[in-house]
């Protein structure tokens, strides 16, 4: 297998993990709860970035100008929390599977598959937080996310 | 002078790896030290930062503007002028070549500091409304509890 397929399986193997998509489930459940239908947009928005950015930091700056505008991303603490999921929990599961793939920071190839696994992850929970998302919002009120 | 593909890639690299970092640690310590500027300087920055030559010279008229009594404004200004010239001599100076004319090396540094200079505005825009925003919102908290 190439770098770049061994990449994407460590990836899809963490993104199906319990902490990840647990995760997932609790933020997207907590968008529907603050953000409700009117604001959809903002998770299509976020969403779309994650898909097509080639900067982690762009994705931290949108949730971060989110979270400025918006009382609705401040008060639930869903910016602050999500921010927090993507810059510290899954800045270390790319360590992790850098460390597995003996990926270092120090040659410039490396340094540049290393940001396409932080990418890739990041890519990975924002799909399944806008499918919880979609999902908490489909279901009648009250019911169980 | 454009930057190749190659070099676009590296801009980016640098972007998430150091001046998201920079940018950050610019901000927090400022707050920390309860010297960051309301939301409107944050705005201008970013208006001002198409272009390295633009922001510098923004960033120079805004740091020998009188303030009046607002103490934090020349403060933060004067402090982001020499931020910005340590990240050139961090950042910039090392990807240019030492074989170049004089001309050539500064137009290399001026293309260079024009792709990743708005970057690092671009994160302390955010960062700066993000902790701004927050501020506002625990002062406003405190506020209703008394």
């Amino acid at each position: 297998m190439n770098t770049r397929l061994k990449m994407l399986h460590e990836v899809a193997l963490v993104a199906d993990g319990p902490a990840f998509t647990s995760r997932a489930r609790e933020l997207g459940g907590l968008a529907a709860t603050a953000l409700g239908e009117k604001h959809r947009s903002q998770i299509t928005g976020l969403e779309s970035l994650a898909n097509s950015t080639l900067k982690v930091s762009d994705v931290f700056d949108y949730l971060k100008l989110r979270t400025a505008r918006h009382k609705e991303w401040r008060e639930s603490e869903l910016g602050q929390q999500l921010l927090q999921y993507l810059e510290q929990d899954l800045a270390q599961e790319r360590e992790q599977i850098c460390l597995r793939l003996g990926l270092s920071d120090e040659a410039p190839e490396q340094r540049e598959q290393r940001q396409e696994v932080y990418r890739a992850l990041i890519r990975a929970f924002v799909q399944q937080l806008a499918a919880h998302y979609e999902y908490a919002l489909a279901l009648p009120e009250g019911a169980s996310q | 002078m454009n930057l190749t593909p190659e070099q676009q890639a590296r801009t980016q690299l640098l972007s998430d790896e150091a001046l998201y970092k920079e940018a950050c640690k610019f901000i927090r310590d400022h707050a920390e030290k309860q010297s960051l500027p309301d939301a409107r300087q944050f705005m201008g920055l970013l208006q001002f930062s198409r272009t390295w030559k633009e922001l510098q010279e923004y960033i120079n008229h805004q740091s020998e503007r009188d303030w009046g009594s607002n103490q934090t404004c020349p403060e933060f200004y004067n402090a982001l002028c020499g931020r910005l010239r340590e990240l050139q001599a961090r950042y910039v100076e090392p990807l240019v070549s030492k074989t170049l004319s004089k001309k050539e090396r500064q137009a290399a540094m001026d293309c260079w500091a024009d792709a990743l200079m708005p970057a690092f505005i671009q994160h302390l825009y955010a960062e700066g409304r993000y902790h701004v925003a927050l501020k506002e919102q625990n002062r406003a908290q405190r506020r209703n509890h008394v």
